[in-house]
């Protein structure tokens, strides 16, 4: 039997009586989620973010913990991206964390003290490669301020795997 | 030459073309980078009507006459995004742009309507059918769709595969 194992294959044709139908696209890990729960400005902090609803998912990179966590299941590099719409005059930061320690955040700042105009709604965003091991996980951490959770169109968060 | 039949494989890279009986298509450079250079001010409710294009080698997501939808014929998931500045010329009026998939929502970014010229950005995957189009709906407000070098406004697409 031929083992292709880590094969590299610049043009491969395949002509005569070769059968292909068992073979599959390597397509990218990735899962793409988002949150609604009909609320203009959640003010929900100190948690992450449960997501339920899914964009898009191959099933492999699994959603766990009541539906909180990125855990990945094959390792290598990965992009993570995540967005969100602020409300009005309001703070609101995020963390995208690995394993539960801060990588970046989301920042969308609004005070009284010294006085500043009035926002109205603000779109944010933060993305990040990271090499990810097998059971690391990325989460979505609500630091401060609510969020703008009407519409799942208004909150996004993903990841795909980029290379081995 | 390699026979397939029958074989096992844990791990496939194809970098370039790989085609075979039964249609079977894969293309590592399956994107699309579109621009717009001079609209100046744009608040026309609607999809964007676009002026330049990047496409990778052999892509199969096709721009219309227009270059405001873009077909894929390569079902698959696909990474899409967009950014470009909202321009706010009335107070309290904030920017919404979104991207489309077959004209429904999608993914939305707004512009703090009390802010110059915020940035904004969206951005989603999306699994898409043979035939299944993209489009970056522009839904309210005002936005600075220029620059000389095309470095103020772009929409990706990009099919997720190694």
């Amino acid at each position: 039997m031929a083992e292709l194992q880590d094969s590299d294959i610049t043009n491969l044709t395949v002509t005569g009586d070769s059968t292909l139908s068992d073979l599959t696209a390597p397509v990218a890990h990735m899962l793409c989620v988002s949150k609604n729960n009909g609320s203009s400005s959640d003010p929900t902090t100190g948690i992450d973010i449960s997501w339920n609803v899914v964009h898009a998912d191959n099933d492999r990179i699994d959603l766990t913990n009541n539906n909180e966590r990125f855990t990945v299941i094959e390792p290598g590099y990965y992009y993570f991206a995540f967005r969100h719409i602020s409300n009005n005059d309001s703070s609101a930061h995020n963390d995208l964390n690995k394993n539960g320690v801060r990588l970046v955040r989301s920042f969308a700042y609004w005070d009284t003290t010294p006085a500043m105009p009035s926002a109205t709604y603000r779109s944010r965003m933060v993305s990040i490669i990271e090499y990810m091991d097998v059971g690391d996980y990325v989460t979505i951490y609500r630091a401060t301020g609510p969020l703008f959770l009407a519409n799942e169109i208004f909150i996004t968060f993903l990841g795909f795997r980029i290379s081995s | 030459m390699a026979n397939l039949q029958d074989s096992t494989v844990d791990s496939l890279l194809v970098p370039g073309d790989f085609s075979a009986q039964g249609g079977f298509n894969l293309n590592t450079k399956n994107y699309l980078d579109v621009q717009v250079s001079d609209l100046g001010v744009y608040s026309t409710v609607g999809p964007v009507t676009f002026e330049s294009i990047e496409a990778g080698s052999g892509s199969t997501i096709t721009p219309n006459a227009s270059l405001s939808r873009f077909t894929v014929s390569n079902p698959g998931y696909y990474h899409t995004m967009y950014y470009n500045i909202s321009n706010v010329s009335t107070a309290g009026t904030e920017s919404r742009m979104e991207i489309r998939k077959n004209n429904l929502n999608g993914a939305q970014a707004r512009g703090d309507g009390n802010l110059i010229y915020p940035m904004v950005t969206a951005f989603k995957i999306f699994y898409m059918d043979a035939g299944d189009y993209f489009e970056l709906y522009l839904l309210a407000g005002e936005h600075y769709l220029t620059g000389a070098v095309n470095d103020y406004t772009h929409f990706l697409m990009h099919r997720l595969n190694f």
